[in-house]
């Protein structure tokens, strides 16, 4: 009796094991050059591109990154994937840290996770063929050849690209054929979660629907997890479970995608949705949601990163910079007069 | 899950067909194609040339020194006698042995230097820079005067210093170009799938760059061969007896004012060398550049 | 009153070695005296050669096969350089899509506002200056003074685009032709440059000819809109006429396919199916009939010309039919 019980346990316990956690991230960039910066930096030559960041995804789950330039979100998708090694800070897949780990024991987690990139020609090696891109995870991870083939022709099906782009070379497909490349390749070693750097980036309106059909088709057909970096909140608002806004490299606002466009706490997501165009002449907005620019990372505000832009903000958020306080389940703000309902 | 996916490509799709297509490209350029005669001229002369004249070209015949074209020696003889012609054929394979070995293995050793200093780590880029830098410094006649001063003249010789010399140069515009192409998406990409750094360069990095180096390498055929040619004119190069076009100049220096033929025999090859290579480089260079802009 | 810009009939090809591509298709619109005119459009649809051929700044390999562009009067494709000179700048002038490209990099803001100038030749230095920080001042640049003496390099992407702008309204030019000024920028600095575009049409008297494929700056902003597919104008109206009664089936599937006017969250996102049509070939029939849900069989032969729905809303459909 006591046995089962204890197996029962176990399983549960695994199952409830996050897929992705991410705990207290932070990944700075050294500013100066030469050698005199390598050996007397100072705290000012470093600047902070990802700091305070702490999230977990589960199986199926679309988690959108959303913020401006210098918001830090392309640089956390990339430490995520492990191209950046991040100075403090845990990032853990079903339980394993990975922060730390070398090229060596690094590799087999490589297969879990996959990105797609922003500029989707330009993320193809220019003069390999289609099926070669295809085969590449399969090569870099040392997978017995003979079925590669296969493999091959069924990963592009599954992305919709007919058999005869085999052959064909980066600068002979679409944006939207390279796409699909790119989605493949992301697939091949089926992972658990994909990263994907603005899927929707230079694609029309009317086919940017393809590529996040095709996103969410696979979704469904093999439990993977998103985690998609965009500034685009229209598409967010459809296609992400959930959202978190980036500032100045922190998560200012977390949260489920329902309660960040309905009841949205920080005063940046509120004017970052202002901010977005309605394609109805009769709402047109009279007065802008907000004013200036995103400061460099290098002149960090003192106190509450986003003050100098913020409407309410007061003396407290001059000085004292806010920590992550819960305001409902599952959604938290970085704010200390968040706004309420 | 099936999409419409329409194919708006018109031409090439594969690599193959767009080779035949700059071939082609280049016989009807008139440069282009006069260039490419002259090469195969060189290469057909340089490789047949012990059955192409009946003569050997260390075969003397003293009672018959310096004689003018006639029809048992189409250049005449040089000054013991041998025939000018045999001698200018065998010269064009020495030409072209230094060319193909020297420009070959500077090549290779260009592009792994050239790789590694653009794509790896900031010290060895600027200790490999150091080294290039300072070999460069050195003009590169003077530089193998020097060397050949020390150990004596010798074809090896010749071929080794010009290597030494032309590394340094391809090498620093693989590096350029490495380095370009080092900040581009896919080599991300390559990265995050857990490439390695070796495969990323031999599998990703090598074929982008060894594109332009065989044009600059093509144009630099005939500089080395007139570097050969130089040296062996100042008898620092090929020793005697063996055919270099700077040797039979050299004797048509000594003889001008008997007879011109041995300076014509000895520059004409050169001459017809080194525009026959700059016009076939040039034309390609014209046919495969905007191609590629085009394309991408 | 007579429209500021006037585009008749214009057809344009380029020439490619695979043969003549249609890029533009007897475009026919015009830019009303102090208002805003968007042309929307998705990649391939020709928005971005119809301002290059209104400032003939069109690529070596164009062939104008047709057609006119009248400013105030007179048609653009006739003039000689120096007529052409004398407008660019001071009447019709323009703000590009990259504000990281579109400035001299080694001469200061100053010295390239001044020079813009150099038409006024009874204006002193003093005076152009002072008018060139005015304007900096207008279009929302702090210190403006200071601000001359700085390089472009050192402004932002936001700040030079407002500098842009400031260049081109400098001699109160008659329209203004925007193409896509905010896609590089982003979105709080969108809407921030919108908003200036608007507040200035106000305070200047000219008329602004705006290019975007995002449908919520064309709402936000223009007057008038002008719809354009596969180097076609396929719809124009006044913004209502477009965004509340669209009658061409592309530009319904367009109003459909935006995510943001989507009030249901719907997880599989609506598109048009298929691809924009290769240029090399006309067909005979509706250039959008291969894509169209509501294609008839006369779509494919037959093309349609433009019905007038109402006042000024035309569009080019079959199901109107004629007339």
């Amino acid at each position: 009796m006591q046995f089962r019980c204890n197996t029962l346990q176990v399983v549960t316990f695994l199952a409830m094991a996050e897929l992705l956690e991410v705990d207290n991230l932070r990944m700075r960039f050294r500013t100066g050059v030469g050698f005199g910066a390598r050996f007397l930096s100072q705290e000012d030559d470093w600047i902070d591109a990802v700091l305070d960041v702490s999230f977990k995804m589960t199986t199926g789950q679309t988690i959108a990154l959303v913020g401006e330039s210098g918001s830090g979100k392309t640089t956390l998708g990339r430490t995520i994937i492990g191209l950046l090694q991040p100075q403090e800070g845990s990032i853990k897949f079903q339980g394993t840290e990975l922060v730390g780990l070398g090229d060596r024991d690094y590799k087999p987690y490589r297969r879990n996770i996959g990105m797609m990139f922003q500029d989707p020609v330009a993320s193809l090696s220019p003069r390999r063929s289609v099926r070669a891109q295809i085969l590449e995870p399969f090569q870099v991870h040392k997978y017995k050849e003979q079925n590669m083939d296969m493999e091959v022709k069924r990963l592009m099906s599954v992305v919709g690209l007919p058999e005869r782009f085999e052959g064909r070379f980066p600068h002979e497909l679409s944006g939207g054929q390279a796409r699909r490349v790119g989605v493949a390749r992301a697939l091949a070693l089926s992972p658990k979660i994909i990263i994907a750097d603005e899927p929707t980036a230079g694609l029309d309106v009317s086919v940017q629907g393809e590529v996040l059909n095709l996103m969410r088709g696979l979704q469904s057909q093999f439990s993977i997890s998103y985690l998609v970096i965009t500034h685009n909140l229209p598409v967010v608002r459809h296609t992400s479970d959930r959202i978190a806004i980036m500032y100045l490299g922190r998560f200012v606002e977390q949260g489920s995608t329902q309660s960040i466009f309905n009841s949205p706490a920080h005063p940046y997501t509120q004017a970052l949705l202002g901010a977005v165009p309605k394609p109805d002449p009769k709402q047109r907005r009279k007065i802008i949601s907000i004013e200036g620019e995103v400061p460099s990372l290098r002149l960090r505000p003192d106190g509450c990163d986003f003050h100098p832009r913020c409407k309410y903000a007061q003396a407290r958020c001059r000085s004292e910079p806010p920590g992550e306080t819960k305001i409902g389940s599952e959604h938290t703000v970085r704010c200390h007069f968040p706004i309420s309902g | 899950m099936s999409v419409q996916v329409s194919n708006k490509l018109t031409s090439h799709s594969s690599s193959s067909f767009w080779r035949i297509t700059a071939f082609s490209r280049l016989i009807r350029d008139p440069l282009g194609l006069l260039g490419l005669v002259l090469v195969s001229l060189l290469l057909i002369g340089a490789l047949f040339a012990n059955h192409l004249t009946p003569y050997s070209p260390k075969a003397l015949d003293v009672k018959n020194r310096l004689a003018a074209p006639s029809m048992s020696h189409l250049l005449g003889t040089d000054q013991l006698g041998r025939d000018t012609l045999t001698r200018v054929l065998h010269g064009g394979r020495v030409a072209l042995q230094v060319a193909a070995w020297s420009i070959s293995i500077a090549l290779v050793v260009g592009l792994v230097l050239g790789m590694l200093a653009g794509y790896g780590p900031r010290w060895l880029d600027n200790c490999l820079l150091l080294v290039f830098d300072a070999v460069r410094s050195f003009p590169t006649i003077i530089f193998a005067l020097a060397l050949i001063t020390l150990t004596g003249p010798s074809l090896k010789m010749v071929i080794t210093v010009i290597i030494v010399t032309s590394i340094p140069v391809y090498a620093r515009i693989v590096r350029t170009q490495t380095m370009a192409l080092k900040e581009q998406e896919f080599v991300l990409a390559a990265r995050s799938l857990g490439t390695s750094w070796f495969r990323i360069l031999r599998v990703h990095f090598l074929p982008n760059v060894v594109g332009p180096l065989f044009i600059l390498a093509s144009m630099d055929i005939p500089v080395v061969v007139t570097i050969e040619s130089g040296l062996s004119f100042l008898g620092m190069g090929v020793r005697p007896p063996t055919a270099s076009w700077g040797a039979t100049l050299a004797d048509g220096y000594a003889y001008i004012r008997v007879t011109p033929w041995l300076v014509v025999a000895g520059g004409v090859p050169l001459i017809l060398t080194t525009l026959g290579f700059t016009f076939m480089g040039e034309a390609l260079r014209d046919i495969l550049d905007p191609r590629l802009r085009r394309g991408l | 009153m007579d429209p500021v810009l006037s585009i008749r009939n214009l057809s344009l090809d380029f020439a490619t070695p695979e043969g003549p591509v249609h890029a533009l298709r007897k475009v026919n619109f015009d830019v009303p005296r102090n208002h805003i005119v968007g042309i929307v459009g998705e990649s391939g649809s020709g928005k971005s050669t119809v301002i290059s051929a209104a400032m003939r700044l069109l690529a070596n390999n164009a062939v104008i096969r047709s057609g006119e562009v009248m400013f105030n009067g007179r048609d653009i494709l006739c003039l000689s350089p120096q007529e052409l000179r004398a407008l660019r700048g001071e009447q019709i002038s323009m703000v590009f899509q990259d504000p990281m490209t579109s400035q001299i990099p080694v001469h200061t803001i100053g010295k390239q506002m001044t020079d813009i100038q150099y038409r006024r030749s009874t204006t002193s230095m003093g005076d152009k200056r002072r008018l060139a920080i005015d304007m900096l001042r207008r279009v929302g640049i702090s210190d403006p003074e200071e601000r001359l003496t700085q390089y472009p390099h050192q402004f932002s992407g936001g700040m030079r685009q407002r500098i842009s702008i400031a260049m081109a309204l400098l001699m109160n030019p008659q329209l203004l032709i925007a193409d896509e000024p905010t896609t590089a920028l982003d979105v709080t600095m969108e809407a921030q440059i919108i908003h200036l575009l608007r507040e200035l049409k106000e305070d200047f008297e000219g008329s602004i000819l705006f290019v975007s494929h995002n449908l919520g700056l064309i709402a936000e902003l223009c007057d008038y809109v002008v719809v354009m597919y596969a180097g076609q104008v396929i719809e124009k109206g006044s913004v209502e006429d477009l965004f509340y009664r669209a009658s061409h089936p592309y530009t319904q599937a367009l109003l459909e396919c935006d995510p943001a006017r989507i009030d249901h969250v719907t997880p599989t996102l609506p598109t048009i199916s298929g691809d924009v049509p290769d240029l090399h070939i006309i067909p005979n029939g509706c250039v959008f009939a291969p894509r169209c849900p509501k294609a008839m069989d006369k779509c494919w032969t037959q093309d349609a010309g433009f019905s007038a729905i109402s006042m000024q809303h035309t569009a080019s459909c079959h199901l109107l039919g004629y007339g």
